[in-house]
């Protein structure tokens, strides 16, 4: 493991202020260095729940994974991350996505790929005080329009999250991470890594995904199954290292359309649930997230629910993975 | 003669976040009822900034002061608040305008109720766990779509920042509070209440549901000439928005387009050397404590039930709050203008 490799946690806002607390906490004295919040639909938002995280930590960096652009203006996001980079001593970062479940907003997504372009630009003449303003395809900027307070660092690093090779492009020209949301398979690391671009190792790779692990292996990884199987025919067609038979995702997304995950889960074959998933005892779980550094990642996370509850998975993970992992490599 | 009324400030986020704990303290120490947090364009994010507020705070309430919908759609607004609320244990409160200086993204405001009447229809929708959707012209909510987190309270106060006459009936009938932000005018209070009462009264409220609220720019010293030419400077950009709205007094267009000129090219100080003497009155609240005070009376009279206070108080932010809270508010709890909620004698 490199220096610069790191070890994260990823979670939705779901939770009440006092149990974000108590994670970031947890997850810093372990030794984590990056805790991210993600910015799924319906979810409280992230650069909140960072904001009480960033009042009770010192060290670890603090990521929103992700915005998506379409229910907030370039700007709020600038002020946002400009706010939360003040607030903890220059410890954010900033991802972007496509976004999902935007249907239930009503709001097409045709023009994703600009109004990510143009999103990034916004956000970055803002931070660094070009005035230059920009005119987009989606949304624009007049020249002359600054932040009307000083952010801490011109630049807050970027991620891009995203499998499509046209948005990991974009991620090699302007991201320093790429971010397959979701993935757990090694494989993948030099293909996203190819797809980028990478030069130098810029973009680095992250990978993130569910992440269940007990003492208790079946129990977790039939507790992973559940968890991966609402959006595993989206993300296993992602995967080109896999070949899956169309008539058992057909199977997976009936189940799933039901509501009904379990059963959804336990098609999963044994074989495709590592790809998209950490999950089984503490040394497998640390194994399988060494395996990712190993095989040249900058970053793995492990990603909610962390265990057949939150707090035993958190334990878990600070107690018995982290230092695992840091030891195999 | 005695009257309960509210004390509020409002910020314009611009401060460093570790300035805001302290001073968010004090005006609770000092008997403060609420304290709001501007959402202009380019300025700070209000919830994060009362989110900043709310750790080192236990009782004043903490309002957005205001959203604008063109900027965030009504689930990110809901998010926030509800998180605000949990975070400062049910003293959140959300404020929406119709929003100012969007130009200069580009955006089409045209539709303004219209995007205020949905953002408040899909915030409520989700903070009460009503799962029928909303179907917007602009903002919409699949039936079914609720929220991942958890909600304190199903009601969240409501507030609209406007002078026009559409959106303070819509006030009238929706909410608890209707702001005049950046007036400091107590002839204006009378003619925004009849707007409003319009709506009450279509809406089958009683007369008097809807709080009046007005809230300007604030520059107190003991130094009052130094005072009024602070106010000048900070009232500059503001004032060029909002001088129109007033009916009560008439404003040169060319002074207006001078202003403009000046501000395109960040000179506030130069622009707010031309505002009249006049008109310096109705949209601040400068000088000394004791004038301050007695501007503030004149418009508590006018049936105004909260000023707020604007940034940045005084020449320096802290030595403005403690003005305001020793020398302000002494005078006018001696004149029997009472704080609503706040317990200090």
């Amino acid at each position: 493991m490199s220096a610069s490799q790191e070890i994260g946690i990823g979670l939705a806002g779901s939770l009440r202020p006092a149990e974000y607390r108590d994670i970031a906490v947890r997850a810093e004295d372990a030794g984590f260095d990056a805790v991210t919040v993600f910015g799924d639909l319906m979810f409280t938002p992230p650069a909140l729940v960072l904001h009480t995280m960033a009042g009770v930590t010192r060290r670890i960096r603090l990521g929103v994974a992700a915005y998506s652009p379409w229910t907030q203006h370039p700007v709020e996001i600038a002020a946002q991350i400009g706010y939360l980079d003040l607030l903890s001593g220059g410890r954010a970062f900033y991802g972007v996505v496509r976004g999902a479940w935007m249907d239930q907003l009503s709001i097409t997504q045709t023009k994703a790929l600009p109004a990510i372009q143009d999103t990034v630009a916004i956000v970055t003449a803002l931070l660094s005080g070009d005035e230059g303003g920009h005119k987009g395809e989606v949304f624009s900027l007049d020249e002359g329009t600054r932040l009307l307070f000083e952010p801490l660092r011109p630049r807050v690093p970027l991620l891009i999250g995203s499998w499509s090779p046209r948005l990991a492009r974009l991620a090699g020209l302007l991201a320093d991470e790429l971010q397959a949301g979701g993935c757990a398979n090694p494989a993948m690391v030099p293909i996203l890594a190819a797809m980028a671009g990478n030069d130098a190792r810029r973009p680095g790779i992250c990978l993130n995904a569910v992440t269940v692990v007990d003492h208790d292996r079946a129990a977790a990884r039939a507790a992973a199954r559940t968890a991966v199987a609402p959006y595993f025919d989206v993300v296993a067609g992602f995967d080109r290292t896999l070949e899956l038979d169309p008539e058992l995702l057909g199977r997976v997304r009936t189940h799933c359309s039901a509501g009904e995950y379990v059963k959804a889960g336990r098609l999963i074959p044994d074989d495709a649930l590592g790809r998209f998933a950490f999950s089984g005892t503490p040394a497998e779980v640390a194994d399988h997230a060494a395996a990712v550094l190993d095989a040249g990642a900058q970053r793995v996370e492990f990603d909610t629910p962390f265990g057949l509850t939150p707090a035993s998975g958190v334990d878990l993970l600070c107690d018995e993975v982290i230092g695992r992992v840091r030891a195999a490599l | 003669m005695s009257r309960d009324v509210e004390f509020g400030v409002g910020f314009g986020g611009t401060l460093a976040p570790s300035q805001y704990p302290a001073l968010a303290a004090r005006l609770e120490e000092l008997g403060f009822d609420v304290a709001t947090v501007f959402g202009d364009l380019m300025m700070q994010p209000p919830a994060m900034v009362l989110a900043t507020m709310a750790e080192a705070t236990s009782r004043i309430r903490l309002g957005v002061g205001c959203y604008t919908p063109w900027t965030h759609h009504p689930v990110e607004i809901a998010g926030q608040l509800a998180y605000l609320d949990q975070l400062s244990e049910g003293r959140a409160f959300m404020g929406i305008v119709r929003g100012a200086w969007l130009d200069q993204l580009g955006l089409d405001t045209s539709k303004s109720l219209t995007a205020v009447t949905d953002t408040v229809a899909i915030v409520r929708a989700l903070l009460s766990g009503s799962t029928e959707g909303h179907d917007g012209r602009v903002y919409s909510l699949v039936p079914g779509t609720t929220p991942f987190y958890p909600v304190l309270r199903d009601r969240i106060p409501l507030m609209v920042g406007t002078w026009s006459p559409r959106l303070a009936e819509f006030a009238g009938v929706h909410a608890d509070q209707v702001q005049v932000g950046g007036c400091a005018n107590a002839a204006m209070a009378p003619i925004v209440q009849e707007f409003v009462t319009a709506g009450e009264k279509s809406a089958g409220r009683a007369a008097g549901s809807v709080d009046v609220v007005l809230t300007a720019v604030t520059v107190v010293d003991e130094d009052g000439d130094a005072a009024r030419a602070r106010a000048r400077t900070e009232v500059a950009l503001p004032f060029e928005v909002i001088a129109g709205l007033d009916r009560t007094v008439e404003v040169d267009p060319a002074l207006l387009e001078k202003m403009a000129g000046l501000l395109r090219v960040h000179e506030y100080e130069a622009a707010g050397r031309l505002i009249p003497d006049d008109l310096l009155d109705k949209f601040t609240f400068a000088g000394t404590p004791e004038e301050v005070a007695a501007h503030a009376a004149a418009v508590y009279d006018a049936g105004v039930t909260r000023i707020e206070f604007d940034s940045p108080f005084g020449l320096t932010p802290a030595t403005g709050v403690e003005l305001l809270g020793t020398r302000v508010l002494p005078i006018l709890r001696r004149a029997g203008y009472r704080s609503r909620t706040a317990d200090v004698s």
